[in-house]
């Protein structure tokens, strides 16, 4: 059935229009709804608004235009069901909808093996994400004997320790299925073969599940520490080996996915510690940067003449800067866990706080006049503000943080994980060194579709 | 059995020399692959050139594991939409059945071997279902090994952390990973691992002794290295780019040649890791569905079997014919016709307003038509490097680049200096430049840093956010914006003809002459010029596209030609240079000016530079022959809207979209070469399919501008051509495949998905309608001679390349005498010779 060009750009029109009007539309329909739906659902229909939009004409051409809008929009409506809905059982089923639209977009060009080794691992990575979901709900709602949302985190302080604990680990399973942590970042570092667009709406909006979820349940979590532990842990490995692919990948969208990994990975991290504005802040931010990103990932060639190596070295901060910044900041985290401030959310804002201080004093070092001083000094100060203006948004919407479940000196453990790293690359990419010989390989094998191995 | 049997003698190991000589020509397989950023179409098959055509599309379907020709069902459909002469296709089948006489012949009741093969050309069910860009097998996995380390190795820049080891060379650094590699040893034997730490660590050594070890005789060491080179044509050609073509700055700390790809790919021969290719497919018998056809009942006529067994390709082959001879029974009369009127010297057309020299390129012929029906103008076609050698050093980059043919290798150096009275605009680019360099730089290092890469994604986050949804709704909008605060490039700076460091001149006087006198002698433009000449070179427009590169000018080596035409103009405007051209016997009238421009094809915007050195006498010429340039741009842009099935506007926003996958069709459609003057063609709509090379025959008594012509220009548009040909035939290997899935790798090029080979040729979008019908039809460029046949044929006799090309059927070469008005077409050397031009037949 060849559909005729005009039949087809009615029916992509529609999808589109259909995204923006919804997105218009949100703050009326779901004004009763929680807060943190009304973020992600509007996260998600703004990117997928662009994404349709973008597609008009990127996928004019495509064989199935019909099959990737229609599948889009039922993707967006099932990310959007589990979102927004109180029931238990609808939240599953939209769940596992939602991974197996997404399982299609990635297999999207027929008759391409490597495409359907792709679909193929991303249905395994959910089927196991799924069933620990299900089984997670399925022991609130028998417990509870209630499909309602509320009513089961209502009666959770009934529930014994030891369900808790085990429903707790299935959400955080569930979670890092959808999220792409390790051992399930495969299926999100082979999903190359799904058109640009897919990939944009794939990073910006699909893999927050994993946090949304989290942060839905968090109760849950909450009555049981050991699963926060397990998911800074995991967040913490996701986050710095996500970084690492990226560095190795000289291709532009695994580079990119490996970024995403890690993204996500401080994310979960983040629910894990209980900073949850900051979790959700960060969803919303990088769901943004990163479908940017993606859609712009075509502007790649020739960017090696301005890459890290070539670029002059002055404008890395230098080891010296990376090195003071670091003890300063493990400085103001000291006093502040010894003063007895050590809240969630210090690991993510005191990154936030070197990142601007690595940035501006490295720019203003290497910056080319007063001029562009002046520019970087309030181009710092922009950034800042927004991100600021963020997380006030995310605090109200989502109330205080959770209180930490580990001693307070861990979290100074985990920032010196993140900035010794920091110093030990730094010091590395002034040096030009490349990293020992097994690391590379494995970095850069990660993800590897097994489909193209004997 | 024999003592001499007993002990087999062991294989000599060849030397290095004897090695470097047998992997040379083993690099022949695939031809050079320029960076996407200065993207130059090559053919595919220019290893074959020695070959026939037929032969060469069969040698490279093995060896490629490529199609021989479009799907039959897409022919049909390219028939069905007219683009196809069904007569022609009659033809071409008489021909293959080997005359009239035959074809006609009874060999049931009622039926003739014509009815037959027509019968499988248009009727009968064909194999597989018609889709033009069936994806390709997967990457065998010895294939993605050797393209994953070619990806790391050869990568500029994209990622961060470059590959260990590159300094060794591609070969040594591979050989110090692998041992931590559990890819290599899940794909080698276990002897593997040892062998990793014994075979030579020089390449041509390593090569020598896996040949012996492999017991490959001398007579098979060629072929067997020919097949391994051109089993990663991408990566193979990326190499062979680098050590002929590329500034030795590119190949800095990471060498590579094709013996290192080799002795990668022998390595794991020698670990067992290598498969077989497998090229065989299976194509159902058409015999009894023939026989169905007809109602024909067994014993079959002989002529049946015969028919039925024609495989797909062979059927394809005479569709092409059957193009060629559509597109050339059309073309030929026309220029008889206009060959026969040729305008007489003594009553010529008033002297026209203005001239014009364009490009060659096919994208040059409409807009010349449309500006020719705005008054009275002169156009002529030239290679749009106008003639200069150059390469040109853009204020702000950091790399020189080659804005000539890539035949040639550059003589000069340019670089580019404020305009003068500019040099504030100047200082201000500059300064932007150095910010943006920096905040990208930073940027860059922020998102990678293991503290950093978290806030920057939450502090750029929402900026992301609004620039995404401004370039995706406004993308004019935010043009217009951001262009609006920079001081405009073209305005602020002009090439250099003087070094910046030492102020002395890129040219010498007698180059400058040489060159301004080369437009002259190889377009046939008279020395009574008009008061206004401008050379406009041409560039496309495309964001976000990796492809943009290939939408602007090839003669420029991929870019833009604005430059070139600049310093020619600049030059043509030197006193000294006049007086020199005068000497020349090239008196030019003292008010002619000539201006530089350039012509986007995108979005058929014409550029005017440095109209402020203009002399104001000039001034309302200039502003006329604007208006005009305007007028033509909105009717071809009108034109080209409706073949792209979009409005005109919409090409506007198209040329800033950066969703456009197509922002326009480029050179698809291709298919002659016309060297000779404009009025033999200007009556005629060649629909933007010709190359247009001006020419005069009579100013060029000896033939040595012909042979420049016919051996550089065409022979470019030969490899356009053939790009564009075998991209259309086979687009996942000879051309690039679908945009939506490709993943730019290195900054060089793009892989399809999660890896594989670096893609060669042409996207899909460039070359198939959005109901994936082909655009452009596969079909051979036809190169057309205005001048007297003793010369032509003189010329072609006299270079191996033309008798090459035209006799082993590249390119069909038809001549048209200025004397009878009458064509002649060059023989094939599979036809029947002599004499070599024979009597037009089709």
């Amino acid at each position: 059935m060849q559909s005729t060009p005009v039949q087809r750009s009615r029916l992509a029109q529609a999808v589109v229009t259909a995204l923006w009007a919804g997105l218009v539309a949100l703050p009326f329909l779901a004004s009763s709804a929680a807060q943190l739906s009304l973020i992600v659902g509007a996260l998600t229909l703004f990117v997928a608004a662009i994404v349709a939009t973008f597609s008009l004409r990127y996928m004019r051409a495509d064989p199935r235009a019909d099959a990737f809008f229609i599948t889009l929009a039922l993707l967006v409506a099932a990310v959007l069901g589990f979102v927004f809905t109180q029931n238990l059982a609808l939240f599953a089923m939209a769940w596992i909808a939602s991974g197996w639209l997404l399982a299609r977009l990635i297999g999207h060009t027929e008759g391409w093996a490597e495409a359907r080794f792709a679909a193929r691992r991303a249905m395994r990575a959910f089927a196991i994400g799924d069933t620990a979901l299900v089984a997670a709900l399925a022991v609130l709602a028998f417990h509870t004997a209630s499909l309602d949302l509320a009513t089961v985190l209502a009666s959770l302080p009934a529930m014994p320790a030891p369900l808790v604990t085990a429903t707790a680990l299935l959400l955080l399973v569930a979670a890092a299925a959808r999220s792409a942590m390790v051992p399930f970042s495969g299926w999100l570092l082979s999903s190359m073969t799904a058109p640009t667009p897919v990939s944009a709406l794939m990073h910006a909006g699909f893999v927050n599940a994993g946090g949304f979820v989290l942060l839905r349940f968090a109760p849950v979590l909450e009555a049981a520490p050991i699963a926060r532990n397990a998911a800074i842990v995991i967040g913490l490995a996701a986050a710095i080996y996500g970084i690492g692919i990226m560095t190795v990948r000289p291709d532009i969208k695994r580079s990119l996915a490996g970024s995403t990994v890690s993204q996500m990975g401080f994310m979960i991290m983040s629910c894990g510690l209980g900073a949850y504005a900051a979790a959700l802040w960060h969803i919303v931010a990088h769901g943004l940067f990163k479908a940017w990103l993606f859609l712009g990932s075509g502007s790649a060639i020739g960017s090696g003449t301005k890459s890290a190596q070539q670029a002059p070295a002055t404008l890395n901060p230098t080891p010296a800067l990376t090195l003071a910044i670091s003890a300063a900041t493990l400085g103001i985290a000291m006093a502040l866990v010894v003063e007895g401030s050590g809240a969630a959310s210090l690991v993510p804002l005191l990154l936030g706080t070197a990142t601007a201080a690595a940035t501006t004093l490295g720019g203003l070092a290497a910056a080319p006049s007063g001029r562009a001083r002046v520019m970087l000094a309030g181009a710092v100060a922009g950034l800042i503000a927004f991100h600021a203006g963020g997380l006030a948004v995310t605090h109200a919407a989502l109330g205080a943080d959770a209180v930490l479940a580990l001693p307070d000196w861990t979290l100074l453990a985990l920032l010196a994980a993140f900035l010794g790293l920091w110093v030990w690359q730094q010091l590395s990419l002034t040096r030009r060194n490349a990293l020992p010989a097994r690391l590379y390989v494995h970095l850069l094998n990660a993800g590897t579709l097994k489909g193209d191995l004997k | 059995m024999n003592m001499m049997t007993a002990f087999p003698a062991p294989h000599a190991v060849l030397t290095r020399t004897e090695i470097a000589g047998i992997v040379a020509l083993a690099a022949r397989a695939v031809p050079p692959l320029w960076p996407l950023e200065s993207a130059i179409a090559v053919n595919p098959l220019a290893g074959l050139e020695d070959l026939a055509f037929e032969d060469a599309v069969k040698i490279g379907a093995q060896r490629f594991g490529a199609r021989e020709s479009l799907p039959l069902a897409q022919w049909r459909k390219l028939l069905a939409a007219g683009r196809i002469d069904e007569r022609c296709l009659r033809d071409a089948a008489i021909r293959h059945i080997g005359g009239l006489e035959m074809a006609y012949m009874p060999i049931a009741p009622k039926l003739t071997r014509l009815d037959l093969l027509m019968a499988r050309l248009l009727h009968l069910p064909c194999d597989g279902n018609g889709d033009a860009s069936p994806k390709a097998p997967p990457a065998t996995p010895d294939a993605a090994y050797v393209a994953k380390w070619c990806a790391a190795f050869f990568d500029q820049g994209l990622a961060a952390s470059p590959m260990p080891y590159r300094e060794l060379g591609l070969y040594r650094a591979v050989l110090a990973l692998a041992p931590h590699d559990p890819q290599f040893h899940a794909l080698t034997a276990d002897t593997a691992a040892h062998l990793l730490l014994t075979v030579p660590r020089d390449p041509l050594e390593a090569i020598a002794e896996a040949l012996a070890v492999l017991e490959i005789g001398e007579a098979d060491q060629l072929e067997h290295l020919s097949g391994l080179v051109a089993r990663l044509p991408g990566w193979a050609g990326h190499i062979r780019w680098r050590n002929e073509h590329a500034d030795a700055d590119a190949a800095a700390g990471a060498p590579a040649t094709m013996a290192d790809l080799l002795a990668l790919w022998l390595l794991l021969e020698r670990g067992g890791a290598v498969a077989a290719q497998s090229g065989v497919t299976v194509t159902t018998d058409p015999t009894d569905a023939l026989a169905r056809h007809f109602a024909l009942s067994a014993p079959l006529p002989g002529a049946v079997v015969t028919i039925a067994a024609l495989d797909e390709a062979e059927l394809g082959a005479l569709f092409m014919t059957a193009a060629e001879w559509s597109y050339r029974n059309a073309l030929a009369p026309r220029l008889e016709a206009a060959a026969r009127d040729a305008p007489d010297a003594a009553n010529a057309s008033p002297a026209p307003e203005a001239q014009l020299v364009f490009c060659i390129d096919v994208r040059s012929e409409p807009f010349r038509r449309a500006l020719e029906a705005e008054g009275n103008y002169e156009t002529l076609g030239y290679a749009g490097f106008f003639g200069l050698p150059i390469a040109v050093q853009k204020f702000g980059d950091a790399r020189r680049k080659r804005f000539l043919p890539v035949l040639l290798s550059p003589q000069h150096d340019v670089g580019e200096a404020a305009v003068p009275g500019r040099e504030q605009d100047a200082a201000t680019l500059a300064a932007t430049q150095a910010q943006v360099r920096q905040a990208s730089g930073l940027f860059d290092n922020a998102k990678c840093g293991t503290a950093t890469a978290f806030a920057t994604a939450e502090a750029a986050g929402p900026l992301a956010g609004a620039v995404m949804a401004a370039r995706t709704i406004a993308p004019r909008l935010v043009n217009r914006l951001s262009s609006a605060f920079a001081p405009r490039r073209a305005e602020t700076l002009a090439p250099a003809l003087h070094r910046k460091d030492c102020g002395t001149a890129v040219f010498t006087l007698a180059e400058k002459v040489g060159y301004a006198s080369a437009l002259f002698r190889l377009t046939g433009l008279s020395p009574s010029t008009a008061r206004i000449v401008a050379l406009v070179g041409h560039g496309g427009s495309a964001v976000n596209n990796p492809y943009a590169a290939a939408l602007d000018c090839g003669a420029c080596g991929g870019h833009a030609g604005g430059s070139n035409a600049r310093v020619l103009a600049t030059m043509l405007n030197e006193p000294d240079v006049r007086t020199g051209l005068a000497a020349q016997g090239i008196a030019l009238p003292e008010e002619t000016w000539f201006i530089a421009a350039e012509h986007n094809t995108t979005t058929d915007e014409v550029t005017v530079f440095d109209q402020a050195s203009l002399p104001a006498s000039h001034r309302a010429d200039l502003a006329a022959l604007c208006a005009s340039l305007v007028r033509a741009g909105d009717a071809n842009r009108n034109r080209r809207a409706s073949l792209l099935g979009r409005t005109a506007d919409d090409l506007l926003t198209g040329a800033v979209h950066w969703g456009e996958v197509r922002p326009e069709w480029g050179l698809s459609g291709n298919a002659a070469f016309i060297v000779g003057p404009r009025w033999l063609t200007q009556d005629t709509d060649l629909e933007g399919r010709a190359f247009l090379h001006s020419y005069e025959w009579r100013d060029d008594p000896d033939g040595t501008a012909l042979t420049t012509i016919l051996t550089a220009p065409m022979v470019v548009a030969q490899w356009i051509n053939c790009q564009y040909l075998f991209s259309t035939v086979d687009n996942d290997r000879y051309g690039s495949g679908d945009k939506v899935t490709q993943n730019v790798v290195g900054g060089i090029g793009v892989l399809q998905g999660n890896g594989g080979d670096l893609k060669v040729g042409l996207p899909r979008q460039s070359l198939f309608m959005d109901d994936g019908t082909p655009y452009h039809v596969p079909q051979r460029l036809l190169a057309v001679v205005h001048a007297p046949l003793a010369r032509v044929e003189a010329v072609v006799r006299a270079n191996d390349i033309l008798a090459r090309l035209f006799g082993k059927g590249w390119v069909t070469l038809m001549v048209i005498d200025p004397e009878t008005g009458k064509s002649r077409r060059w023989a094939t050397d599979r036809e029947l010779s002599p004499p070599a031009l024979s009597e037009n037949d089709a």
